[in-house]
């Protein structure tokens, strides 16, 4: 997950989200119904057939959030993943992740500055100029 | 301030930002020196006229004034001029032509470098230009260093029909040689779109990376007019580098194309050279240009400096635009469906008839129909391309395509352009070359006897080698004969008189390809065009008709009541309205010296210039003209095939520089787009084949357009003068190689786009 949404600008959102999915082979029934299901978790059904370039940088980066877990990893890294957003819409990607963790066990390795994100994940590690300064 | 921080900011655009900059300093220098070789042809031309007005000799009627007595002579010889002026000197004070010290003498001939080099290799040539080598002109009176020019001294008695010469250089100018006429508007035309398309791109390079850093700017508080400033102070440096390079490039380009003759003529590259004063304003002009253009298209980013994000709306299709396509396409087609003979007989007018005007409107009307029909035809391919079922990397190019479509359409266009020009220019060129030079199986020679002052000369000229020969005279003025084509213009056809024809049967029969059974050597004929015969425009038996004689008076005949009935068209140089045949090889005794002789020759290689030098070996100063030669539209079709293919030639260069250009700077755009891409999963090939599919498939579509186009315009032209009744394929052998060149072009811009090292730190990093 990039610290900026990196969408595919002439792509709507569905099918920005829905790229992976292709990529790997999935049938389309199967991806489209993926892809309704994150598009609802994160809050995109009004925007989903706009273009990426014409979207607000809030739901750019929740639709990148939505293309990054849509295959499933094993594991995600995500660099400010919600570096962008406001509160509601940082909680709406943050509910995505857990479930992701819950119910496909990925693992999600998470860096922030905002610790009201960091208080949702299950181990923390504190860095300060590179260095490793507290895990909890 | 300004010139610093410009400085400082060109500098610090890393690696990219360098090659932009070089990209676009390398493009404005290619365009100056297009645009300097444009503007340098008019003064080239105006300083061929000006030889041409210093050499010309100038008459004199007053017998005690006259200085030297001369004859001038245009030739063709092996397809190139040879201007031949033949001269003897009646006063010891002759003045010199521009490029001489002094005038040849008799048996001394001074020629042209190029013509001296040719002596030595060509002894038939050596016939047409008698005389030993005493001087070579030099170059003030020589249109250019490959010009065949000669003065050949000489006595006056050897000199047929002579004119009287004071001085050299005329006084009341000299007309443009019409070979060269919009010449310099042809090349113009051809080169400057594209120098302007090319320096458009090169000017608008990185376009967006440069609005958001100004708009950045603006942002920390520098003032808008400040920062146009600056955007424009940047580019001034980057144009007046450029027009550096530029007139470097173009003093070393300039003499190379003034030697290469791929204009059709040569010139002295001193004469086309670019002054100080000139250079100095090109380096302005140019650099303010750059300025012009470097500060145009912010005004509106400089205005809402946080509006960076891109609309990417589709834009609407509007499919009237396809109209004016199908019109012209339907207005080219008209000429290609009629009957052929309908065609010849319309077409034989002297000015282009009604369906001549629709066609030429049918080429304009196609070609910039076909250029409005760009938009919505890639619509529609973008829509096709984009369907759900596809595999993404075309889904993803229909929808690039779809947004993006307004630089394809730039450079798709110049491209076309271009090639659609050579398609239609081939057509037209073929026509020009083939009325200008016709391939033909034989070739009619005639000499003038009155040009050939010694009697035993003239006599000699009979025996020249031809295949076929025939002696013609025109009778004094006929009265009361009706020999007329035409009601209305009966009175003037009157005053002119009958051509007696003097021709073997057998020559008579093989010219003519008729059998003419009735003729028999020894017999005098009316000889009647097959169109005329019983009409009241036929020769009318029984009248009498006199011709001149040398010594004696008048001989007469009567028109006999036989005849010989050719058909309209034939080799035989005779009026259209027919004359009277003697048949035999032998002339009335004492005929006067406005006898011509007539030759057929063989079209074999080479016949044609042994014809003449034979012609020479009897009388050098003998005219010899070849009726199927036109001198100045040979060099009309020359000079024009020149000109049409430097214009393709350096304007399809441009516009594929441009192209290419324009697809390494789409390239640096998108790379951290075809990064993520990549780090999403996409293979590289995969991206890969959409940039391809997005770039190749509007110029397939533009490019099939263009060609048909251009096999249709070029075909009208050659049917429009009755040159080509069956389809001409050389107007697709002209455009494809352009096409194939073309596409390679985009094809490989397009795979240039998506670079082999693509790392995902790129997306961290600018």
């Amino acid at each position: 997950m990039f610290q900026f949404a990196e969408l595919v600008p002439e792509l709507t959102l569905r099918e920005n989200i829905a790229l992976p999915l292709e990529l790997i082979g999935v049938k389309r029934k199967d991806r489209d119904a993926r892809v309704e299901e994150l598009v609802e978790a994160l809050g995109l059904r009004e925007h989903a057939d706009r273009r990426a370039a014409q979207v607000s940088g809030g739901q750019a980066q929740r639709a990148a959030i939505a293309r990054g877990i849509a295959h499933k990893p094993k594991v995600v890294f995500a660099d400010e993943p919600t570096g962008a957003l406001d509160s509601d819409n940082g909680k709406l990607v943050l509910d995505a992740f857990l479930a992701l963790a819950r119910h496909n066990g990925t693992a999600i390795l998470l860096v922030t500055h905002d610790h009201t994100v960091a208080e949702w994940a299950d181990r923390v590690l504190t860095m300060r100029d590179g260095r490793t300064v507290e895990s909890s | 301030m300004m010139l610093r921080l410009a400085l400082r900011l060109m500098r610090g655009g890393g690696r990219s930002g360098m090659v932009r900059l070089a990209l676009m300093i390398v493009g404005i220098a290619v365009g100056v020196i297009a645009a300097a070789l444009v503007a340098a042809m008019p003064g080239v031309l105006a300083d061929r006229e000006q030889v041409l007005a210093a050499r010309a000799p100038l008459l004199v009627e007053n017998p005690d004034a006259v200085r030297f007595l001369f004859a001038q002579y245009d030739d063709v010889w092996r397809g190139e001029r040879l201007g031949r002026i033949f001269l003897a000197q009646v006063a010891g004070d002759a003045p010199a032509p521009p490029g001489l010290k002094a005038l040849p003498q008799p048996g001394e001939i001074m020629v042209s470098p190029a013509l001296a080099r040719l002596l030595t290799t060509d002894r038939d040539l050596a016939e047409l230009v008698p005389g030993r080598v005493v001087a070579t002109i030099e170059a003030p009176g020589l249109l250019g260093p490959d010009e065949l020019y000669a003065y050949v001294g000489t006595t006056k008695d050897a000199i047929g029909d002579p004119h009287q010469g004071l001085a050299f250089g005329s006084r009341d100018g000299f007309a443009l040689e019409k070979q060269h006429a919009g010449l310099p508007q042809g090349l113009a035309l051809l080169v400057l779109p594209p120098v302007a398309l090319y320096l458009v791109v090169c000017g608008r390079l990185a376009a967006t990376t440069r609005a958001r850093r100004y708009a950045a700017l603006r942002l920390l508080g520098l003032r808008r007019d400040r920062t146009l400033a600056l955007a424009a102070t940047e580019a001034a440096i980057a144009g007046g580098i450029g027009a550096v390079l530029g007139l470097a490039g173009f003093a070393v380009a300039q003499p190379v194309l003034a030697g290469s003759g791929v204009l059709g003529f040569t010139w002295y590259p001193e004469r086309a050279a670019m002054g100080p004063v000139v250079s100095i304003l090109v380096f302005i002009v140019v650099a303010a240009a750059a300025a012009a253009l470097g500060a145009m298209g912010l005004r509106e980013s400089l205005r809402r400096p946080l509006s960076g994000r891109r609309g990417l709306v589709e834009p609407r299709a509007r499919w009237w635009l396809v109209l004016p396509l199908i019109l012209g396409l339907g207005m080219l087609a008209q000429p290609m469906m009629m009957r052929p003979d309908r065609i010849g007989e319309a077409t034989r007018l002297p000015m282009p008839d009604a369906s001549a005007w629709l066609a030429m409107a049918g080429i304009a009307l196609a070609i910039g129909g076909a250029l409005l029909a760009i938009r919505p035809l890639l619509a529609a391919t973008s829509r096709v391309l984009s369907h759900a079922r596809l595999p993404y990397p075309l889904r993803l190019a229909g929808r690039q395509l779809a947004v993006e479509p307004g630089s394809t359409i730039r450079l798709v266009a110049g491209l076309s352009l271009i090639v659609l020009v050579a398609g239609v220019g081939s057509g037209l060129l073929e026509d020009l070359g083939r009325r200008a030079a016709p391939t033909l199986t034989s070739y009619e020679a005639s000499v003038i006897g009155a040009q050939i002052a010694d009697p035993g000369s003239r006599e000699k000229i009979g025996d020249l080698p031809a295949e076929y020969r025939w002696t013609m005279q025109r009778s004094q003025v006929v009265d009361n004969v009706s020999v007329v084509t035409e009601p209305t213009v009966s009175q003037s056809i009157d005053m002119i008189g009958v051509e007696l024809v003097v021709v073997e049967c057998a020559h008579l029969r093989a010219i003519t390809q008729q059998p003419l059974s009735n003729c028999r050597d020894g017999s005098l004929y009316r000889l009647l065009p097959q169109h005329l015969v019983g009409t009241p425009y036929e020769i009318p038996a029984g009248k009498t008709i006199s011709f001149g004689t040398e010594s004696a008076g008048p001989f007469n005949l009567q028109t006999p009541q036989d005849a010989l009935v050719i058909p309209q068209d034939n080799p035989f140089a005779v009026d259209t309205f027919g004359g009277l045949v003697l048949t035999g090889s032998q002339s009335p005794t004492g005929w006067n010296h406005d006898v011509r002789m007539h030759f057929l020759i063989s079209g074999s290689p080479g016949k044609v210039e042994e014809f003449k030098a034979a012609a020479a070996a009897i009388a050098p100063s003998a005219p010899v003209k070849i009726y199927a030669e036109n001198l100045q539209m040979l060099e009309a079709a020359r000079n024009q095939r020149g000109v049409l293919d430097f214009g393709v030639m350096v304007g399809f260069v441009l516009a594929a520089l441009a192209f290419a250009i324009a697809a390494v700077d789409r390239g640096m755009e998108r790379r951290r787009s075809v990064t993520s891409l990549v780090v999403l999963g996409m293979r590289i090939q995969a991206i890969r084949v959409t940039q391809v599919v997005q770039v190749c498939v509007p110029v397939v579509v533009t490019l099939t357009l263009v060609m048909l186009i251009g096999h249709l315009g070029g075909n009208v032209a050659l049917r429009l003068n009755d040159m080509q009744r069956e389809w001409y394929s050389g107007t697709i052998g002209a455009m494809a190689p352009l096409l194939l060149v073309a596409f390679v072009t985009a094809l490989v811009a397009a795979a240039m786009v998506v670079g082999r090292r693509l790392r995902p730190e790129d997306l961290r990093q600018e």
